[in-house]
């Protein structure tokens, strides 16, 4: 799926823009959005993004009340320094086509071209069920394969679930992430534009993953997609979202509320490459929850962005419900990645598992934040936490912030984790045998990070491995 | 109740108190300026400690005496091996005893009003100057500016003890009075000896306690340090124990928080010098309705520093025990160690454990790991000895006594380790019957 991205074309495409070493996708297009509200959040531009949709009354007031939620709350008082973040300067609605496509042909070709050199449609002839693909504020593609439409699989964008099915969207809506969470939950509930709305009905599995690409082009842009899930009752869905933006001087800000609803002994496993560009501020509420014997599991890599910060959680709401949450995530020079999960157990016989694993360096910090808890109903549950960090060079740094909250006696929780260095017995042992350092290097650390790779989907995977293979490179020395 | 923003005593009655006391005058000072900055100075925070509703800094008396002829009866002292030691009492000392021999090698057992006069420079130079300062936050100004009791325990160079130099610290709840207990405990260059110590209570008045230990431990010295603290269930406590230590150095610490009380534990090791070392042992027993917050926090400065922490609690009724540990390893700290283990048991539903395994690593040549674990009473251990005709509660006991061995194997006078044992047993039946009563 990466073939296509450097072509000559590209290249020239390339020159025009401030791109730094090693991140393929920095490029940007001079795509004119058809319509824009500016620099700057005020409440005529939430009420302009909300007319603009069209849409119904009490979505409008829904976006009132966050945005004066949003005024109210302070920055959060935990984690990386946001303090450079100029939220007054963003961009926080831009719709860059007039219309939606299903066909890749009559994507517009600027920003057809985007996605191509992203190997988006490629991937979706390829292995996937459904994919789509949110530009700016809004989806501008959006196909499922006939096969599982049939199904009764709903997979839309945002927008278009407000207006198709209004029902189920209000149903779920901001029930699990509620405006007062935290002040960025506020931010997207007022100006909230495009994002996936998934569902799958009653006892349909399909392990053939669905996708949703999303894409910042322009500079100083904010994107507040919006993504809702409801697996019903024995469904399952397999969902994969990729990020990436363009190089600039100044930044950006993506800020997504998630919700996933996984039924009675349902499942879904939710992946994520975040590979947002160094300018990109990616600050998300993702939250799941399961009910009796569902399962929910994220499988979250982080690569790129300028700071991160994101703790996907799982209720487990009902007895027997499971939660894992395995991730990566890599910090390079100015990248703070202050990531995590929170499992709440809150009924009998749940179990949890999370296992992080970080790499800094070149001055980078992974900060692993995270959660475990037991309410007063989790009899027989258990946890288990693992975190694992490498760090690369003495200007990194690492800091491991769990918090373990028990509140009934018959439950078992277990957390471990380590910092170090690269292994100096590895290294040797690998060198011993002729393999130079660098590879040696590039080797143990794909070997760390080998129980994430091992469960993506195979593209996915070989891309991983390019993508850290490229940020381990010159880190020997 | 709120934590006061301010404190109800006037600048005037702190010098009183200072010139009843003969205090020399940077002493007198230290406390003014601390009265003085207590306002704008913050509470300290402790991750998941949330004590705003604890009349910490609500003063009733620091200045009234204390008994000087107090029934101590009901204390349990054993002091039959010491090799020196000293009682207190409220703001009072009752005993200070010393080996002659030791006391002809320059080893120093005093109160601290005493020590004030006598050993100036030592005090001048280490009192709340390096493990902690007046202006850390509003309990160490509290404390800096209403310290009314204290001792000053002075090893010297190259001076091994075998027998341990005890203490006993007697909170006088007897009267509506404070508590500001101050410890000086310096460790000179080469030095090796054991320190056993007692925080009790005596009496059932509602009182504050706010006390700060501090440790300097020099060049190639070496300290254990035992405490079992059982302040009373009437008291509200701020503790601050404190070490720091150079080149080569080692404190093995080893505390047993048996408090009835609601109570912050700010235990904190400063890993300064290259090639030092910390253990930091501590276990904890929560019953009844009490919180105890214990932050065990390890820093490493000097390189080739080592620095592991482990935590053992139990909980039971509706108590809550927060394990904080913290292992930090600041930059240069190159070829350092930070471990930590929290470990937890709960026996009751209606408890509440928290245990927090922080590790802040901000160097690459280093190792660091934590590991944490929260569960129930070994089934496989229960079962053995119940198959053996013990019976359920004391089976629990049994695995809940080994489950806190650490710390019992590490305090080494006979007596006090049995009274450590004692004290576990009691409030472990206590809460077991209260357990039952609800069953």
């Amino acid at each position: 799926m990466t073939e296509t991205k450097n072509t000559k074309n590209n290249e020239e495409m390339l020159s025009s823009v401030p791109t730094i070493d090693d991140y393929d996708y920095g490029f940007s297009d001079d795509v004119k959005p058809v319509f824009s509200t500016g620099r700057g959040l005020t409440e005529e531009i939430v009420r302009q993004i909300s007319a603009h949709k069209q849409e119904p009354q009490w979505m409008l007031d829904f976006r009132l009340k966050s945005y004066k939620i949003y005024k109210k709350l302070a920055m959060p008082d935990f984690g990386p320094d946001l303090s450079a973040l100029d939220l007054k300067n963003m961009l926080y609605f831009q719709r860059a086509t007039d219309k939606q496509y299903r066909d890749w042909d009559e994507v517009p070709d600027k920003i057809k071209d985007t996605f191509e050199r992203l190997g988006v449609p490629e991937a979706e002839r390829k292995y996937l069920a459904g994919s789509s693909a949110q530009y700016e504020s809004e989806v501008v593609y959006h196909n499922m394969r006939n096969e599982f439409e049939k199904l009764g699989i709903i997979f839309t964008d945002m927008d278009t679930a407000l207006k198709e099915y209004p029902d189920l969207v209000k149903k779920y809506w901001a029930k699990l992430v509620p405006p007062t969470d935290n002040k960025f939950a506020a931010l997207n509930s007022a100006v909230w534009s495009g994002g996936t709305f998934i569902y799958v009905p009653k006892g349909v599995q399909t392990d053939t993953p669905i996708q949703s690409y999303f894409r910042i082009n322009a500079e100083n842009s904010g994107q507040f997609e919006r993504t809702l899930i409801i697996v019903d009752e024995g469904a399952s869905v397999n969902y994969v979202e990729g990020c990436t933006a363009p190089n600039y001087s100044s930044d950006s800000l993506h800020a997504a509320v998630v919700e996933v609803n996984v039924l009675k002994d349902a499942y879904c496993r939710y992946t994520t490459i975040q590979n947002w560009s160094k300018n990109v501020y990616s600050l998300e509420t993702k939250r799941a929850q399961a009910l009796e014997n569902a399962t929910m599991e994220w499988v979250d890599g982080n690569l790129g962005s300028k700071i991160t910060m994101k703790y996907p959680s799982v209720y487990l709401n009902g007895r027997g419900a499971r939660g894992t949450m395995l991730s990566i995530a890599v910090a390079g020079e100015g990248v703070d990645q202050d990531a995590g999960a929170r499992m709440i157990h809150n009924a009998p016989n749940t179990s949890s598992s999370i296992v992080s694993k970080s790499i800094a360096k070149d001055g980078g910090a992974v900060d692993y934040r995270g959660t475990v808890r037991f309410g007063r109903k989790s009899d027989g549950s258990f946890a288990h936490v693992e975190c694992d960090t490498i760090i690369m060079d003495e200007k990194s740094s690492s800091d491991t912030i769990p918090y373990n909250q028990i509140m009934n006696g018959n439950v078992s929780m277990e957390h471990e984790a380590k910092v170090s260095k690269i292994s100096e017995e590895q290294l040797y042992y690998l060198m011993s045998r002729g393999i130079s350092e660098e590879k040696a290097t590039e080797m143990i650390i794909m070997g760390f990070v080998e129980p994430f790779t091992k469960e993506l989907p195979m593209e996915y995977a070989v891309e991983l491995n390019r993508l850290i293979s490229y940020e381990m490179e010159g880190s020997v020395g | 109740m709120k934590l006061a923003q301010t404190l109800p005593i006037a600048p005037t009655a702190v010098k009183a108190f200072s010139e009843a006391h003969h205090e020399v005058a940077w002493m007198t000072q230290l406390r003014q300026a601390a009265l003085n900055q207590f306002e704008s100075l913050d509470f300290p925070q402790y991750e998941r400690m949330n004590y705003r509703n604890w009349p910490l800094t609500e003063t009733r008396n620091f200045e009234v005496e204390s008994s000087e002829q107090p029934d101590l009866s009901t204390i349990n002292m054993h002091l039959e091996k010491a090799a020196g030691s000293i009682v207190q009492f409220g703001n009072q000392t009752i005993k200070i005893a010393l080996d002659d021999a030791l006391k002809a090698k320059g080893v120093i057992i005093t109160d601290i009003f005493t020590a004030e006069k006598e050993y100036p420079d030592l005090l001048q130079q280490y009192y709340m100057q390096v493990t902690t300062t007046p202006d850390e936050h509003k309990l160490t100004a509290f404390h800096a500016a209403l310290m009314n009791n204290g001792a000053f325990i002075y090893v010297p160079k190259n001076v091994v003890i075998d027998q341990p130099i005890q203490a006993y610290f007697v909170q006088d709840s007897t009267q509506a009075q404070d508590f500001v207990h101050h410890l000086l405990l310096i460790a000179d260059e080469g030095s090796e000896f054991t320190y056993l110590e007692n925080y009790e209570t005596l009496g059932d008045h509602k009182n504050v306690a706010n006390i700060v230990a501090e440790v300097i431990l020099k060049n190639n010295s070496h300290v254990h340090y035992a405490a079992v603290d059982q302040l009373g269930a009437q008291t509200t406590t701020y503790l601050n124990r404190r070490a720091y230590v150079m080149n080569d150095a080692q404190i093995d610490w080893a505390v047993g928080a048996m408090n009835n009380g609601n109570i912050i534990n700010d235990f904190n090791t400063a890993l300064k010098g290259r090639g030092s070392h910390a253990e930091a042992n501590v276990v904890a027993i929560s019953t009844g309705k009490q919180t105890q917050g214990i932050e065990t926090r390890v820093t490493n400065y000097g390189q080739q520093s080592i620095g592991n922490i482990l935590q053992h609690g139990v909980i039971l009724e509706k108590a809550t025990l927060t394990f904080n540990g913290v292992g930090h390893i600041v930059k240069g700290a190159r070829g350092s160690d930070a471990q930590q283990e929290s470990r937890v048991l709960m026996l009751s539903n209606k408890a509440i454990g928290d245990a927090n395994p922080i590790l802040l690593i901000d160097e690459n040549d280093v190792r660091a790991g934590h590991a944490a674990s929260v569960g129930r009473v070994d089934e496989q251990q229960m079962y053995y000895l119940m198959s053996r005709g013990i019976d359920k509660e004391t089976a629990q006991r049994l695995v809940i006594r080994g489950f806190l061995g650490s710390v019992l194997t590490a305090i080494p006078v006979k007596a006090a380790r049995d009274q450590l044992a004692e004290t576990i047993e009691r409030k472990l039946v206590d809460g077991q019957a209260t357990e039952n009563d609800k069953n």
